[in-house]
């Protein structure tokens, strides 16, 4: 059978919208997951009483590390740190009778789970220990995160929808278009006795095909680009895990929905547009 | 096998066919006479069923078109050849597979489409796209097509209108030929008479004869 416009039609519309909508839905989950990455290294400081000695620490410690939020928490011993400070200001330790720093800890949280709110509670639920003597994490630097993530978020959305509206309209009118080129032919069909469930099978492969082989086409070109980028041209060093991770996430969705896009298109307008003639 | 009882059909206002009635003659060649835009086409669409009689009754092979639902309706098209008068082929596949087309989607097992184009002297267009092929040729495809799969009856609508003469003739010497040895049916829509030997029915002014 000859490909006609219409269907090279289809193909060409199913391979820019998979491609670009791929491209830039991989782009929008890499920044995703940088902003997120972000978040989760802000830290949290827990400081204890001079009171507490090592071993109250490590039971605090343990607990953090087996709590389903921690990304990482580790002890920050107090001769370390006491030696960080003095070599930083250059003071002479001499001075000191004793070191005034206090056992702390320093905990980072999975991303999904950080936001202000949740290390308020943390903080409430920490200062019921009596050994602990303040827990601290740098609010502002959370604040203009979050802030910028939920703004970076909403446009997102808001793009995305967006393109995606287009991508159903255009393939709901050039589906129109293809059953109206070919309702003559349906119809004649009808007359020499074949069934109408018949002629939507046809109508289905004429129009699901060319989806098919441009998301497949598509698909090998997504794969090149991000090969040929990660050996020639990783001008914006995005890490290489995020970059694939973000890219099969969006290509996997937009396999899905492109399939779901041209098969509601093409159930609806033979819905509408077939006639029992 | 094809009976008109006070068949009345309108569109709208305009009346086309009022108070037709008319039986053809089995295993014969039948025509309809009449002049243009007289409801020749109108009384070739209601035998298939395309169109529905506003009032009375078509029986094809005994059975009321009017009783029957849609599937029953495309169940009797496939017992009925079907000659359309702009000829009506698929774009976008060769000439010969848009006859096997139609045994592959119906499911017919007698599919006699060598035959049939070479009766009609088709063979060399078998592998031809419409949009290759003159309105002529394009018109013996369409021929080919309603007798391919040997069914017992044939409807046509002005099937000679891009023909020549010789090949009009041909075409006439081959329903001929199926009517005498295959016991085929036809009946073609004309304005004017191919035959004095066919059976004849006219539908000028609205009266059959």
């Amino acid at each position: 059978m000859k490909r006609d416009n219409v269907s090279i039609a289809l193909f060409f519309t199913a391979v820019a919208f998979f491609f670009s909508m791929s491209i830039l839905m991989g782009l929008f989950f890499s920044a995703n997951d940088i902003m997120n990455n972000r978040k989760s290294n802000i830290p949290v400081y827990i400081f204890f009483k001079t009171s507490a000695n090592l071993n109250d620490v490590q039971d605090q410690l343990l607990s953090l590390k087996n709590d389903r939020h921690v990304k990482q928490a580790n002890i920050i011993d107090k001769e370390i740190a006491f030696h960080k400070i003095v070599n930083k200001f250059s003071i002479d330790r001499s001075i000191f009778d004793y070191n005034p720093f206090p056992y702390s800890i320093r905990v980072l949280f999975k991303s999904k789970f950080l936001n202000k709110d949740f290390l308020l509670s943390i903080k409430s639920k920490l200062s019921l220990n009596n050994k602990i003597d303040a827990v601290r994490f740098p609010e502002n630097i959370l604040n203009n995160v979050e802030h910028l993530h939920a703004i970076f978020l909403r446009f997102s959305e808001v793009v995305i929808f967006i393109l995606y509206l287009v991508e159903l309209v255009v393939f709901i009118s050039i589906i129109r278009i293809f059953y109206s080129h070919k309702k003559q032919d349906f119809d004649t069909l009808k007359f020499l006795g074949v069934k109408r469930l018949r002629i939507f099978g046809i109508f289905f492969k004429n129009t699901v095909t060319p989806a098919i082989i441009g998301i497949i086409f598509s698909l090998i070109i997504i794969a090149g680009i991000y090969f040929a980028y990660m050996q020639y041209a990783d001008v914006f060093q995005i890490d290489k895990h995020i970059l694939l991770s973000a890219l099969k996430k969006s290509c996997i969705i937009n396999v899905l929905l492109s399939f779901v896009f041209a098969i509601f298109a093409t159930i609806f307008i033979f819905f509408i547009k077939d006639e029992k003639v | 096998m094809v009976e008109f009882i006070d068949v009345f059909k309108s569109f709208g206002t305009a009346i086309v066919i009022d108070g037709l009635s008319f039986k053809i003659v089995p295993d014969a060649i039948n025509q309809i006479l009449g002049p243009q835009s007289s409801g020749k086409s109108t009384v070739i669409k209601l035998i298939y069923g395309a169109v529905k009689p506003t009032s009375g009754t078509v029986r094809v092979f005994d059975t009321d078109i009017a009783s029957l639902n849609y599937s029953g309706l495309v169940l009797l098209r496939r017992y009925i050849g079907i000659i359309f008068e702009d000829v009506r082929l698929l774009r976008g596949i060769t000439a010969r597979e848009n006859i096997t087309i139609i045994s592959r989607l119906t499911g017919k097992s007698v599919c006699l489409v060598d035959e049939a184009f070479d009766m009609l002297g088709i063979t060399k267009l078998s592998n031809k796209y419409p949009k290759e092929l003159s309105l002529g040729e394009q018109s013996l495809v369409g021929i080919a097509r309603s007798i391919a799969f040997n069914f017992p009856l044939v409807i046509a609508d002005e099937p000679f209108r891009y023909l020549a003469a010789n090949n009009k003739k041909m075409v006439l010497d081959v329903f001929r030929y199926l009517s005498k040895k295959r016991k085929m049916t036809f009946l073609i829509a004309t304005q004017n008479s191919l035959s004095d030997d066919f059976n004849t029915f006219r539908i000028d002014n609205n009266e059959t004869g």
